[in-house]
């Protein structure tokens, strides 16, 4: 198993009550993988803000690793330390 | 191009020294016009800071009379102005500060119909609009326009801003692809962190105005006031943006 640190922002902070967390996966999990690992641990409330009711990815949710934008889609190789950031899009004014 | 004044040159003695700005920059900033929309949290400090720094035309948008609710962050609304419109008490307050300032006031929000025309006076955008509607219709005007647009935004404690150059840099489409669901119309909100991200926005204006520094192009400039942490995110073109892609 490897450790991820998380960061949330927003709402996503809002629905996980912590601005930080950490979480255990296999070495083999992708970004996908950690994603719904997620949804299971934070619950329905987290999930409908990252997928919609077809389980699609809500785009508009920004992935950050290691200070770099990431596309869900991506083939992101996981490993030990890596921190990952959740932002759900802020607009206030 | 307008030349300075006297009274131009003396005003604005001290911000004339800052290196690579100078008289040139100077004037370019007389000589120019941003649209700033709304004049909330955000937007009420950017025109401050813009009139202060002798930007020559401020475009305001911004639909509604002063409520009790704007006081605690919309600086250039005030308390003996309640109940009356929004753009005349942030005209009146930028006037107080610069009287040369001239100021085209529209009292409405950005919608379809008046976004390609505003878009289309101004040299830059600020973007402090508390819906994604608007900001969305700025975004893609801007680009259509070849016009450069300041992003700014925040939400509790957090801010977020970017510079976004048409040509040269991710949009605000392609950074929020799909309609945002998670945002709600009505967000918590300190005066202090508005105005913070706000006075970020300000400078992002008069430096690609005046022409010198490094703009926050393709990066996402992101604060928590809470912990006091800052972040630099690199940002990225989606190809298939239905704004700016191909
Ligand atoms: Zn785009």
């Amino acid at each position: 198993m490897i450790t991820i640190k998380l960061r949330f922002t927003a709402q996503l902070k809002d629905q996980v009550g912590l601005a930080t967390d950490t979480v255990l996966v296999n070495e083999t999990d992708t970004l996908q993988d950690l994603l719904s690992h997620l949804v299971e641990k934070y619950g329905n409330d987290f999930g409908t803000i990252l997928f919609d009711e077809n389980e699609n990815y809500r785009h508009s949710n920004l992935i950050v690793i290691n200070q770099i934008q990431e596309n869900y889609e991506d083939d992101i190789t996981l490993v030990d330390g890596m921190e990952v950031t959740l932002m759900s899009p802020i607009s206030g004014g | 191009m307008k030349n300075l004044t006297q009274e131009e040159l003396a005003t604005y003695e001290w911000q004339l020294d800052v290196p690579e700005h100078g008289e040139a920059g100077q004037e370019r900033l007389k000589n120019s016009t941003v649209l700033v929309s709304r004049c909330g949290g955000l937007g009420s400090v950017v025109a401050y800071e813009l009139a202060a720094a002798g930007v020559g035309t401020l475009i305001l948008a911004h639909a509604g009379n002063v409520k009790h609710s704007d006081l605690n962050r919309q600086l250039l609304m005030t308390h003996d102005w309640l109940g009356k419109p929004r753009v005349e008490s942030a005209e009146r307050r930028l006037k107080e500060l610069n009287p040369r300032l001239n100021i085209i006031s529209v009292p409405e929000n950005i919608n379809e119909t008046n976004a390609e025309r505003l878009v289309g006076m101004a040299d830059v955008i600020v973007d402090a609009a508390p819906l994604f509607e608007e900001r969305f219709l700025m975004n893609r005007e801007a680009v259509k326009q070849n016009k450069p647009l300041v992003d700014c935004a925040m939400y509790e404690l957090e801010a977020q801003i970017t510079t976004i150059v048409p040509g040269e840099t991710a949009c605000l489409s392609c950074l929020y692809p799909e309609h945002p669901v998670a945002w709600k119309r009505r967000f918590p909100v300190f005066g202090a962190v508005s105005g913070t991200v706000a006075c970020l926005g300000a400078m992002e204006a008069i430096k690609l105005i005046s022409g010198f520094g490094e703009s926050l192009k393709n990066r996402l400039l992101t604060m928590d006031m809470r912990t006091m942490d800052v972040n630099i995110i690199n940002i990225k073109q989606r190809k298939e943006c239905v704004v700016c892609g191909n």
